[in-house]
């Protein structure tokens, strides 16, 4: 409960300051929103330990294979990194690294979601056999 | 003078040395002579001392035996199933959750293609046991029509021993064609559009450019109708052979019992009665075979099609799961793939209801 407390009123303190600054150093506004988007994030990440392990061990009791959740955690990952960098890329006003973030982060879930097809390509050829 | 002398004495002679037979007898020599000794009813039967060897064993398998021979199968058959509805919840959970998280991601970005990794998982875990399952389902009706070409020769030849030969003929050419024709079918027309539907199953749930949920239904309508007509032509012309063939049969016997019981001289009637008893012991000989006959492939028949209800069952409750936590594409997924399992589920108690309907009808109308 307080480390929410302590995320939200780092989060209006610095988009005040943003604000402030903004007028005289628009670069310097970004840098701090860049790096208290970051600070965030890797503290929101290691919250979700508790959640991933539980989800883990559920995993193991019905059987689930954990290369399985892995590709899933990892895609979620892949998915908020992205968002993330062309958040920040569009708040800086190129709209074009904001989309190449984004081809950036399709092209890592479906290289990561690659192998899944493979096996269910062998499977389908098994299955059409 | 000489000549009756002759027949007098042969006739004394017949008498003197008689030969004992009796209904027990033949019975057995008949059991053994249309080898339904060499049938073997499975090890399940054999537990609860039903065989072929002793026919009228079948008698002796009570309603609650049954129930423990299907409790037994599904007990163990539901392991695999319910370990499959495990992974998939576990699954469904974490995308929900993954889902709630992701709403930050927003419709548009990697949102679609984070949707389309979690389907996959579910794809790569249901795949592996349906298709096993599948493939036990064609294998368990090849076992089935295997039996039945070993069994129906046996049975027809008993009925016919039994005085029902027009009948027995009937019986032994379509049945031993539908045997032949399920085997075909099962491994040349079912089994390949099944693996076909259950890859446009997959192909509907991960891609969503394309809908094929309409094929689905197609093909699994055409596959019911299919059915229906099949069970009924065949059904309907067994039906039809049996009773003019039992007709036919019937004057023959009372055709044979008139004519001994007037052209035999003395024991005429005692022959013709002697006729009747041994035509009797056949009767519970033929429905004894058939009886065991029709439980050994309803017991052969048993665990795929329980394995069938089990992942079906796994499925809607899977189904019902993924429709409460909102997961669209996954629940499509399960019920393309349910419907898959309805069409093997339809073709496995088809098959298996033809065998026993055929075999259940020359019993009942030769009588």
């Amino acid at each position: 409960m307080v480390k929410i407390v302590s995320v939200c009123v780092i989060c209006i303190c610095s988009s005040l300051i943003c604000k402030i600054t903004e007028k005289h150093s628009k670069e310097q506004a970004m840098l701090l929103t860049a790096a208290v988007s970051a600070l965030v994030l890797i503290n929101a990440v290691g919250e979700l330990s508790p959640v991933v392990e539980k989800i883990n061990s559920l995993a193991v009791i019905s059987g689930l294979d954990s290369i399985y959740t892995e590709t899933i955690f990892k895609a979620l990952g892949i998915s908020y990194l992205t968002k993330f960098a062309s958040d920040i890329c569009r708040d800086c006003g190129e709209n074009s690294m904001a989309a190449a973030a984004d081809i950036a982060g399709k092209l890592e879930l479906v290289l990561l979601a690659l192998p899944m097809f493979g096996e269910l390509a062998d499977m389908t050829a098994v299955m059409l056999e | 003078m000489k000549k009756l002398v002759f027949i007098i004495s042969a006739v004394f002679l017949f008498f003197l040395f008689p030969m004992i037979v009796s209904a027990e007898q033949s019975r057995d020599e008949l059991l053994e002579a249309s080898g339904a000794k060499e049938l073997f009813a499975g090890d399940t039967l054999e537990e609860y001392g039903v065989s072929f060897d002793d026919p009228e064993s079948i008698l002796s398998l009570s309603p609650s035996q049954i129930g423990s021979i299907i409790k037994q199968a599904f007990i163990d058959r539901a392991a695999a199933p319910l370990r499959l509805l495990g992974a998939l919840l576990s699954v469904i959970i974490l995308a929900s959750v993954s889902k709630g998280l992701s709403d930050t991601i927003g419709k548009g970005g990697t949102a679609s293609i984070f949707t389309m990794i979690c389907t996959l998982v579910c794809v790569v875990v249901v795949t592996d046991p349906i298709s096993r399952a599948l493939e036990g389902v064609s294998d368990s009706l090849s076992r089935g029509a295997d039996f039945m070409t070993g069994f129906v020769p046996v049975f027809a030849g008993v009925a016919a021993a039994g005085g029902y030969i027009t009948s027995a003929a009937g019986y032994n050419v379509i049945v031993l064609a539908a045997a032949d024709a399920a085997i075909q079918i099962a491994d040349r027309l079912f089994m390949p559009m099944l693996s076909m539907c259950m890859c446009m199953a997959v192909v509907d749930s991960v891609c969503n450019a394309v809908s094929l949920e309409g094929l689905l239904n197609g093909v699994k309508k055409l596959v019911t109708w299919g059915l229906g007509l099949i069970m009924t032509i065949f059904t309907g012309l067994l039906s039809v052979q049996s009773i003019v063939g039992t007709a036919a049969d019937t004057l023959t016997a009372k055709t044979a019992k008139f004519v001994i019981s007037n052209c035999v001289p003395v024991v005429g009637g005692a022959v013709s009665d002697a006729y009747s008893t041994v035509r009797g012991s056949l009767e519970l000989l033929r429905n004894g075979i058939g009886g065991v006959g029709i439980a050994a492939l309803a017991v052969m028949l048993l665990p795929s099609l329980v394995s069938i209800v089990m992942y079906k069952l796994s499925l809607s409750a899977a189904c019902i799961t993924a429709e409460i936590f909102d997961a669209g594409s996954i629940s499509k997924l399960f019920k393309n793939v349910d419907s898959v399992l309805s069409a093997a589920l339809g073709v496995v108690v088809c098959f298996d209801l033809m065998f026993i309907i055929s075999t259940a009808v020359v019993m009942t109308i030769c009588r």
